[in-house]
């Protein structure tokens, strides 16, 4: 736990002393006030906009979980750039060790951000626990872009770049909801689209757990996988 | 201390070896040089030593076992000083000090007094942003120091530094040595090997090419001449050292004339290295 503090704390200053992630770490705030306040004002002017209540509230929870992803990213990317990597990699410290402290942060951040759109959002209503288990597989969307960014992307820039493809690979999934066929099940290499499909079936009643499960288990296959790349490319710099 | 026997490292996609059936061994308590112009494989040596490069043939180890087996827990016993200044720019010195610190059980001095020890005190509060590179390199150098290693390796040490510091840390350097430390520098600074290493090794396109005390290095190349200008004359006279004693001829000329100068020709390291290597350490 202290450790875990340790890394927090230092993640916080560096988060406080940069305007673009600090700008960022407001995303949950600022999506939590549009799903809440601002969509259902603007459901006056629109009616037809409440028929895709549940889509705005999973896209606020996927979008709160790559914003805090990208801020992860961004700081991993700062240490690949100033090759702080060499001075982490000769600590007494595992790049596993190193990983899950530096995830951790924007994992419980990203979870936390989504309970508040899912559970208090107020578009769609669920109930508690499913509203807690969506939330954790929507948090984990967070390390999986940190991984994907900082494995790939050689620099910050290109981290942007990487940031903007990565935020519409995610969305594709959605598309099945509005063109369902069997073309839709090539979507689900893309780990969020379980969630949403989770996310759908809290709302309609129907195998939830199902979906949850398989979700969870991509999740942590992709995780397994991008944890090795980011090893390989990254902490062992080959 | 450290041993190291035929070893070799080639890095992937690349066909020539870096560095070739090195053989050497550092004792406790001893500074050791690796002396040679950029690309050499200086730094590659040292990256096997501290682990940041696997694959490697042939044996390196510290303390009797073999670098490939040791675990996390060399990272308590060594200390490195890189040769580029590696910080987060966004934390501060005393930030990025107490950020590494707290992964190891032992502390040397506390932050302040290691930043004091290289004359950045006053800069404990500012963003390592903000620093010259020969400040990011001194805060390098005490953040090498921190958990009190046994086995220091420093690159380039005073890379980046003006006179005034890069004096500072060559005192603080055989302070270290003087409570026992085990301190492994690369560097192509002819004078800081010369004024720090008990012994220094030529590294020449991954080959070492003499080791030896820096004293022997420079004897052993120089020419057994003593010259002297005397009075009157534009050109030196030289007298071989060889039976200096009984050379009437010497002695007479002392006696008779006027000595304007009088040096015995003991090359430096720097000639010695392009003697022995024919390339020149820039």
């Amino acid at each position: 736990m202290h450790r875990l503090y340790h890394f927090a704390r230092q993640e916080f200053r560096h988060i406080s002393r940069d305007q673009m992630l600090f700008l960022f770490m407001m995303a949950p705030l600022v999506l939590f006030a549009f799903v809440h306040w601002a969509v259902p004002a603007l459901e006056h002017a629109f009616p037809v906009i409440t028929g895709y209540y549940p889509y705005i509230s999973m896209f606020g929870a996927m979008q709160t979980s790559i914003m805090m992803g990208f801020i992860s990213a961004f700081i991993l990317l700062e240490e690949k750039d100033e090759e702080v990597i060499q001075a982490l990699r000769i600590l007494p410290l595992r790049a596993s060790t190193f990983l899950t402290y530096r995830l951790t942060g924007a994992t419980l951040l990203a979870t936390v951000g989504a309970w508040l759109i899912i559970r208090w959002g107020g578009l769609v209503l669920v109930r508690e626990v499913p509203a807690i288990l969506l939330a954790t597989q929507f948090g984990l969307l967070a390390p999986l872009i940190s991984l994907v960014v900082s494995t790939f992307a050689r620099n910050k820039i290109e981290g942007l770049a990487y940031f903007k493809i990565l935020d519409l690979i995610i969305l594709l999934p959605m598309v099945s909801f509005f063109f369902p066929g069997w073309w839709t099940w090539l979507l689900a290499v893309v780990p969020v689209f379980w969630s949403f499909h989770a996310y759908e079936s809290a709302i309609h009643g129907s195998h939830f757990a199902l979906w949850m499960l398989t979700g969870f288990l991509v999740y942590a296959l992709a995780m397994r996988i991008l944890g090795h790349w980011f090893r390989k490319k990254v902490w062992n710099g080959l | 201390m450290i041993q190291v026997s035929e070893l070799s490292f080639t890095y992937p996609q690349r066909q020539q070896a870096a560095i070739a059936d090195l053989n050497f061994d550092i004792a406790a308590g001893e500074i050791f040089g690796f002396l040679g112009p950029s690309g050499a494989g200086k730094t590659t040596t040292q990256k096997i030593l501290f682990k940041l490069l696997p694959g490697y043939q042939g044996s390196a180890s510290i303390d009797g076992i073999e670098v490939r087996d040791w675990g996390i827990e060399l990272y308590h016993r060594i200390g490195v000083s890189f040769e580029l200044p590696n910080h987060y720019l966004k934390l501060t010195a005393l930030e990025n000090l107490q950020f590494f610190g707290d992964f190891y059980r032992k502390q040397y001095r506390k932050p302040i007094d290691l930043l004091a020890m290289v004359g950045l005190e006053n800069a404990a509060n500012e963003k390592v942003g903000a620093f010259s590179k020969g400040m990011k390199m001194r805060l390098n150098f005490v953040r090498a120091l921190q958990h009190d290693p046994e086995i220091l390796f420093l690159d380039e040490p005073t890379s980046g530094m003006d006179p005034a510091n890069a004096h500072l840390v060559k005192d603080l350097i055989r302070q270290l040595q003087q409570e026992g430390k085990t301190i492994f520098i690369t560097t192509h600074q002819m004078y800081d090997a010369q004024e720090l290493c008990d012994r220094v090794a030529f590294l020449v396109d991954g080959r070492i090419r003499a080791l030896d005390t820096p004293k022997s290095l420079q004897l052993a190349y120089s020419r057994k001449t003593v010259d002297v200008l005397f009075k009157g004359d534009e050109l030196v006279k030289s007298y071989g050292l060889d039976g200096l004693g009984q050379n009437s001829g010497f002695w007479q000329d002392l006696q008779t004339r006027e000595v304007v100068t009088i040096h015995s020709r003991e090359a430096s390291l720097d000639a010695v290295f392009m003697e022995v290597t024919g390339k020149s350490l820039s």
